[in-house]
């Protein structure tokens, strides 16, 4: 039987940026999580959980239809049986799925090593919530247990809190333009490309605070406070750009923001927000205290004009702008996506303290980034502490110094002085002197 | 007014986290991080605050009022009466 449910506007906001990522010699719009558990699952479970999963969400077998009747996904029932990829070193495997296709008509993909899983999926069907959360029932559906998601339903991938009728939405979708009129006038700053294709190999590099995170931590709370985390990473990230990547306008960053109601799953789909938060050239690099309190109002401002629900209201109509307009919305006349640095503030890893009986010693994130602009940053905390993963395609990898950026980045984190007038006992109490950081440690190549 | 801000705050929390004030209102002393809030929820919590006493500045709180809805409460109390919290 073939059954077909209708693509969400985020899932066409991912088709274009898959189309602009696979136009650049890559594998299209992915996300992968790499579980890091020693020992892992045995195959015996893990196959008997990705049968049942496979059995219970056909939809992750689904093929893209972009046609007159609109973007939609179609599928078969039953769906084909999903296997996990066995053997080798979990981060060579890793980077090996996440440069190649998915394979076999699936839209996710599993591997396993005795050190762990990894997932790579398509980001235009589901995002890293939802698979979070598909990982974290993969013990019970092993168990013999149930998916419990109604994907099928109307309505299941779109947004809850959005107006149902058109005019109260068109209404809120158009509340967007105020908030980023200014970011559309002022100048943004982006990696220079290098001329030649990324041919889909990405440079990563993995930052672990470990005990560090404490003292992150401290100067967070003395800068932004408490629940303040997310602008002083942005503010950190921003000084790290600059110092390393050269000046040339203001930083964007399009934070991405789960739009979830609380307690609602949606496991299947593609359910986040943006805030596009701006932090002005040099203001970073000037006091990076106070570039994070600005940014901490941003924010908030953004918050206080609705902006999280119009863009997600607006990105609803991405069904009837066809691919031309809808990339000009997203990449401002450019391909790819119209900001400084793609961004994700993942918090705290959403996965039980025991996975298939075993404890989780470590999360990484990994997407695949369009050419512009060409690099990613993902925040993040997990068993190891607080984290950050920089991600670059070959292309602008060339152009900036990512393992510079990474110990910039680090140095802006834990040991550059903040700004005036702020108590002492927000630094470490041996913080060196702000000189600059140490050498950056390995990079690795995906 | 102590009465009004208090049912507020619980209010807006309940809604930011998922549970109905009454289920909110035995657990004042659990930590908000443990209620399932974060800094996205917080400014949402903080605003909805500001709308519902048409307060005419942004709160700004101090560490130690984020900890629980008690301490929550106590704090924006403190600013929006300029009583000491209790």
């Amino acid at each position: 039987m073939i059954a077909e449910i209708p693509a969400s506007g985020a899932d066409v906001f991912h088709q274009l940026v898959d189309r602009g990522i696979r136009r650049s010699g890559g594998p299209g719009s992915h996300g992968q999580l790499i579980i890091r558990c020693n020992p892992g699952p045995t195959p015996a479970a893990l196959d008997r959980a990705l049968q049942r999963l496979a059995q219970q969400a056909p939809l992750l077998h689904a093929r893209w239809l972009g046609d007159l009747r609109g973007p939609r996904w179609r599928f078969a029932l039953p769906a084909p049986a999903l296997r996990a990829e066995s053997g080798g070193e979990l981060d060579l495997l890793a980077a090996r799925h996440l440069k190649s296709d998915l394979a076999d008509g699936w839209l996710i993909r599993f591997g396993h090593t005795p050190d762990g899983l990894v997932a790579t999926w398509d980001h235009r069907l589901i995002d890293a919530r939802g698979v979070m959360g598909l990982i974290g029932i993969l013990p019970r559906l092993a168990a013999g247990g149930n998916l419990d998601e109604a994907w099928w339903q109307t309505g299941y991938r779109e947004p809850s809190d959005l107006p149902p009728s058109h005019a109260e939405r068109g209404r809120l979708a158009r509340s967007l333009l105020p908030l980023i009129r200014q970011q559309r006038l002022s100048r943004i700053w982006k990696p220079r490309r290098s001329g030649a294709h990324g041919g889909g190999s990405y440079h990563t590099i993995d930052l672990s605070l470990g005990a560090d995170t404490a003292v992150l931590d401290a100067r967070i709370r003395a800068t932004t406070g408490r629940f303040g985390e997310t602008a002083f990473l942005l503010a950190a990230l921003a000084a790290a750009l600059e110092a390393r990547g050269g000046l040339g306008g203001d930083l964007l960053f399009p934070l991405a923001v789960d739009i979830r109601a609380v307690g609602q799953a949606r496991l299947l789909s593609n359910h986040h927000g943006f805030s596009m938060l701006t932090v002005p050239e040099g203001s970073a690099t000037a006091d990076l205290g106070n570039a994070a309190r600005q940014l901490k109002m941003a924010q908030r401002t953004w918050l206080a004009g609705d902006g999280v629900r119009a863009m997600a209201a607006s990105l609803s109509y991405f069904h009837y702008l066809g691919p031309r307009r809808g990339q000009f919305e997203i990449g401002n006349r450019m391909s790819g996506v119209w900001a400084s640095c793609l961004i994700a503030n993942t918090g705290q890893a959403r996965l039980p303290d025991s996975w298939f009986g075993h404890a989780i010693t470590g999360i990484d994130h990994r997407v695949t980034v369009p050419d512009h602009p060409g690099l990613a940053a993902i925040f993040s905390r997990d068993a190891r502490g607080a984290g950050v993963t920089l991600m670059a395609t070959a292309a602008v990898a060339q152009q900036l110094d990512l393992p510079a950026v990474a110990a910039e980045l680090r140095f802006q984190l834990i040991e550059r002085g903040l700004s005036a007038g702020l108590p002492a006992d927000g630094l470490p109490a041996d913080a060196p002197p702000a000189d600059g950081p140490p050498a950056a440690g390995p990079v690795s190549p995906a | 007014m102590r009465t009004r801000i208090a049912s507020t705050v619980l209010t807006a929390l309940a809604e930011q986290v998922g549970l109905t004030v009454d289920d909110l209102a035995v657990r004042t002393d659990d930590r908000l991080d443990s209620l399932g809030l974060d800094s996205h929820g917080l400014m949402r919590v903080l605003l909805d605050i500001e709308r519902a006493l048409d307060l005419q500045v942004p709160l700004d709180l101090a560490d130690e009022a984020l900890n629980t809805p008690t301490t929550l409460i106590a704090g924006v109390t403190g600013v929006v009466v300029g009583a000491a919290p209790r």
